[in-house]
């Protein structure tokens, strides 16, 4: 678990352009499919929040440096 | 031979002097000697050799106190000056041989012109001389300080005209510092008092940003000191910027023109001098004032500056945060549109042979075992005929 929550969004990124790839392979396992498909969606979840979060947190420090 | 009295003897000068002279004649002469006496004004008059000053001619003179009375204010009008020992005049006389004093001339008339065309040619030569031993524009050329607050001052201590410097000078707003060196400031030792009160002053060791020659008003007096050529040669030569504060009216002398700047009075040269501080007193404020309003400015410059960094790192932060946005929609629809179990929902169906998804018959046999894979739940099945 804890790997996970430290995995960076450049490797997210690559992990996602990989799967992507595979699946777009015309001999792609099928057995894997179903799996790659969901890992795949997940990680662009998952690197759609953290880019959120880095425009959110960029935003806050920037709305309070501007208060001061 | 005849042989008479003294008495006869002088009578019959008398007569030949009174027959000789029946007319008065107008006579060029230098005073050599002047006393009054009540009233009556009593001269030695002479002539001299022009280069060597040897005495070519001597003659006593006497102006009665009855024409003396009328002269003397006429040719002090005329003139700015005392009739003195030195000048160079032209009277009318009358000879007189009296049997007990002698001869003397009698003077009915004066004429100004002639002395003050004397004094001007003088002058000339003494400007002349000046200019040709480059030393005229001297003192001129010095710097003049921007604040001339250090002064010293040539005056007599008692003279009005230095008590109405003084008391100008303390009214001011900025500190001046005035240190008098007292001198004679008119009169024919004027020159010489002068020059050892100028000698003083550098004597003193002290510093100094300005020499002020101060003279008190007052009647109009004989000023032909400050025609002076010893006088004029020490101010041009001063290493202090000369002011001039004679007090006179009339036309300017030698010392005024050799000086830094020549004013009026010494009220004058108080007023110049308070106004020179603060007009300097002025620029320092101004000059602050631009400073102040320089920094503010650059300040409040860079304060934009870092505005619209600011609002460029919110732009960035969203551009770049949007592009990735992008790259993932494209990969998240590369990921849908790859999806087979997406096909098989609608009806399709996938069919592999020996575990690799068939897409051309002509790698099928007759008798093959193949497997269909259907959105739910797969099934085998044995090759039965071929079309191609």
């Amino acid at each position: 678990m804890k790997k996970k929550t430290e995995m960076t969004y450049q490797q997210a990124r690559r992990e996602l352009e990989t799967l992507v790839e595979e699946l777009e392979r015309p001999d792609a396992d099928l057995g894997q499919i179903a799996s790659k498909v969901k890992r795949a969606l997940d990680l662009v979840s998952y690197c759609r929040n953290y880019l959120r979060k880095v425009r959110e947190d960029a935003e806050t420090t920037l709305d309070a440096y501007e208060k001061e | 031979m005849e042989k008479i009295d003294l008495i006869d003897l002088q009578k019959r000068l008398e007569e030949a002097v009174n027959k000789a002279f029946e007319e008065p004649c107008w006579v060029r002469a230098e005073i050599n000697q002047l006393t009054v006496r009540n009233g009556h004004c009593h001269m030695e008059l002479v002539q001299k050799e022009p280069e060597t000053d040897k005495l070519l001619a001597k003659a006593q003179a006497v102006i009665w106190a009855s024409v003396f009375s009328i002269i003397d204010p006429y040719f002090r009008t005329a003139t700015g000056m005392d009739l003195r020992s030195g000048l160079q005049v032209l009277l009318c006389v009358e000879p007189k041989m009296h049997p007990l004093y002698g001869l003397s001339l009698v003077v009915s008339d004066i004429d100004p012109s002639f002395t003050l065309g004397g004094l001007e040619l003088e002058r000339r030569k003494t400007m002349q001389r000046l200019e040709k031993e480059g030393i005229l524009d001297m003192n001129r050329q010095l710097p003049f300080p921007l604040l001339p607050l250090r002064l010293a001052v040539i005056s007599s201590p008692t003279a009005a005209g230095y008590q109405d410097f003084i008391n100008q000078i303390n009214d001011s707003a900025y500190g001046f510092s005035v240190t008098l060196f007292p001198a004679l400031m008119q009169g024919s030792e004027a020159p010489s008092s002068i020059i050892s009160a100028m000698e003083s002053v550098m004597a003193s060791g002290r510093e100094f940003d300005l020499l002020l020659l101060l003279r008190g008003g007052g009647a109009v007096a004989d000023l032909h000191c400050y025609d002076n050529y010893d006088l004029a040669a020490h101010i041009a030569q001063f290493p202090l910027p000369v002011i001039t504060g004679i007090g006179h009216h009339r036309d300017v002398h030698i010392a005024d023109r050799v000086a830094h700047m020549a004013l009026k009075t010494p009220t004058a040269v108080a007023g110049f001098l308070d106004g020179q501080v603060a007009v300097e007193d002025e620029d320092l404020f101004q000059l602050s004032h631009r400073l102040e309003r320089a920094v503010h400015n650059r300040i409040s410059e860079e304060q934009q500056g870092l505005d619209h960094l600011l609002k460029d790192i919110r732009g960035a932060v969203r551009w770049i945060v949007q592009q990735h946005g992008h790259v993932m929609e494209l990969l998240e629809q590369r990921i849908l549109r790859n999806n087979p179990l997406a096909l098989l929902q609608k009806g399709y169906s996938l069919t592999l042979s020996q575990g690799r998804t068939l897409v051309d018959t002509a790698l099928l046999g007759k008798g093959d075992k193949i497997t269909t894979i259907l959105a739910k739940g797969s099934f085998d099945a044995t090759v039965d005929n071929i079309e191609n």
